[in-house]
């Protein structure tokens, strides 16, 4: 009797919800093989093939293609994952389930950061072995811990796109987003190759403002303050947080 | 499961420890030149030399150069003073010298072996990118040397540029890239070794 009235352990909880949800997608090739794959085959393709032997275009490259990686995982998990749950009736019923709510947060953003530590490992390998990239260690382990804490605002705005979306239309509307920030933040080719005014669009995307972040470690980005990159990172995540809340309670009364 | 934890962490430790890192203090090659490369060489006036920076690309550096007598000497070397700025993705500030005296127009150095300079830095040690453009390419093919406070005779040999059509070569440049800030260096007999420069038509 005693047992059942003890408290339960929360970080168990949080454990065991973020095992399972890990296990759940990695039994899910059709998420956990492309957000792996297509940022280290993209890389692969222009960091390190058709890089035209240009003067650090592999280092520039492998930290852009990096956010293009850790922010795959946080908009198709949150985004994608909770619309399809909501559609399945999961979310109803995890939500009337003993365990805590939190629990449900805590779990993905842990599956985003385990996938973005996977798909940061794999691009510094590509580049460090066949690219040439050569990092001091201090480098490398801060573009690391800037790539994964930059993927916290994608899973806010994952989030709340996972709370408004359908699940039909989720994966179609995340895709829209996700490919054209990816290009026009200048994730895929230096963003100075862009005509001007896409370079001032820039300006407004959260994925420029971390890989300009991400880029000042090596000391290619483009001069920005640091505050400034962080200040619209946060702005980000707390307007979307606010929106995922009330959606979530919007969704309550209905 | 605090093992499993535990073998990742270490597994990621090993990983980053393991990453390779730049070499600080590669030795170039600074051999002198053999004298039948001296019979071949074209050397070039450092006045054909124009100053060069990111302005070109919307960046924000800055570079000037002025002649100065070398050792008291009636030798004068070009001295090249800038600063890095951030405001481009690969900033750079230095100079070039246009073959053609065209950007846009390639002439044909594949009989060039190698480049070749005295060079030295006002700094400690200063790494010198040496950036060969091709014809319609705007991506340079790069190697670097490490400059001293000494003067030093460097070659660079072309060959060593793989994957450059070295018959439509359109500009070379002598630049800093790495570090922002301000930097100096000097440079004199920039020479191409057993060179015949033929027009691109």
């Amino acid at each position: 009797m005693n047992q059942i009235l003890a408290t339960p352990n929360l970080w168990r909880i949080y454990l065991l919800e973020s095992k399972t949800e890990t296990l759940r997608l990695i039994r899910t090739p059709g998420f956990s093989v492309p957000t792996i794959l297509f940022p280290v085959m993209f890389y692969s393709f222009f960091g390190i093939l058709f890089n035209m032997n240009a003067a650090n275009m592999p280092t520039y490259l492998m930290v852009t293609y990096g956010v293009f990686g850790v922010i795959g995982p946080a908009l198709f998990s949150f985004g994608v994952g909770i619309a399809v749950e909501r559609g399945q009736g999961w979310f109803d019923i995890k939500e009337v389930s003993p365990m805590p709510a939190s629990a449900y947060v805590f779990a993905r953003v842990a599956l985003t950061l385990s996938f973005s530590l996977l798909i940061i490992l794999l691009l510094f390998f590509m580049g460090a072995v066949f690219a040439e990239v050569r990092l001091f260690h201090s480098q490398w382990l801060l573009i690391a811990l800037i790539l994964m804490l930059g993927s916290l605002p994608f899973c806010a705005i994952g989030m709340t796109l996972g709370l408004y979306l359908k699940s039909t239309s989720a994966p179609a509307t995340v895709n829209l987003i996700y490919l054209p920030m990816g290009f026009l933040s200048g994730l895929w080719f230096p963003i100075n190759f862009l005509p001007d005014f896409m370079q001032s669009f820039a300006n407004l995307l959260p994925a420029y403002h971390l890989a300009q972040l991400a880029l000042k470690v090596v000391d290619m980005d483009n001069g920005a303050n640091l505050w400034l990159h962080l200040a619209v990172l946060l702005a980000y995540t707390f307007l979307f947080l606010l929106l995922a809340v009330k959606a979530y309670y919007k969704k309550d009364k209905q | 499961m605090k093992q499993k934890i535990a073998t990742s962490l270490l597994f990621i430790s090993v990983f980053f420890y393991c990453l390779p890192q730049p070499a600080l203090s590669k030795k170039e090659d600074t051999k002198q030149r053999s004298s039948t490369h001296l019979k071949h060489s074209n050397s070039l006036s450092s006045n054909q030399f124009i100053p060069t920076t990111d302005r070109f690309a919307g960046g924000k550096s800055v570079v000037t150069l002025s002649h100065h007598s070398r050792d008291e000497g009636e030798q004068r070397y070009l001295r090249v003073v800038g600063e890095i700025k951030a405001g481009y993705s690969y900033p750079w500030s230095g100079i070039a010298y246009l073959p053609s005296g065209n950007y846009q127009k390639g002439v044909n150095l594949s009989q060039a072996h190698s480049l070749e300079f005295d060079a030295k830095t006002s700094q400690n040690t200063t790494t010198l990118s040496v950036l060969l453009f091709e014809q319609d390419n705007f991506i340079p093919f790069e190697r670097t040397v490490k400059l001293t406070v000494q003067w030093a005779r460097h070659r660079i040999k072309l060959s060593d540029f793989t994957n450059i059509d070295r018959s439509k070569i359109s500009n070379i440049s002598l630049v800093i890239t790495e570090t922002k800030g301000n930097f100096e260096f000097m440079i004199n007999n920039i020479t191409l070794i057993n060179t015949k420069i033929i027009d691109n038509q």
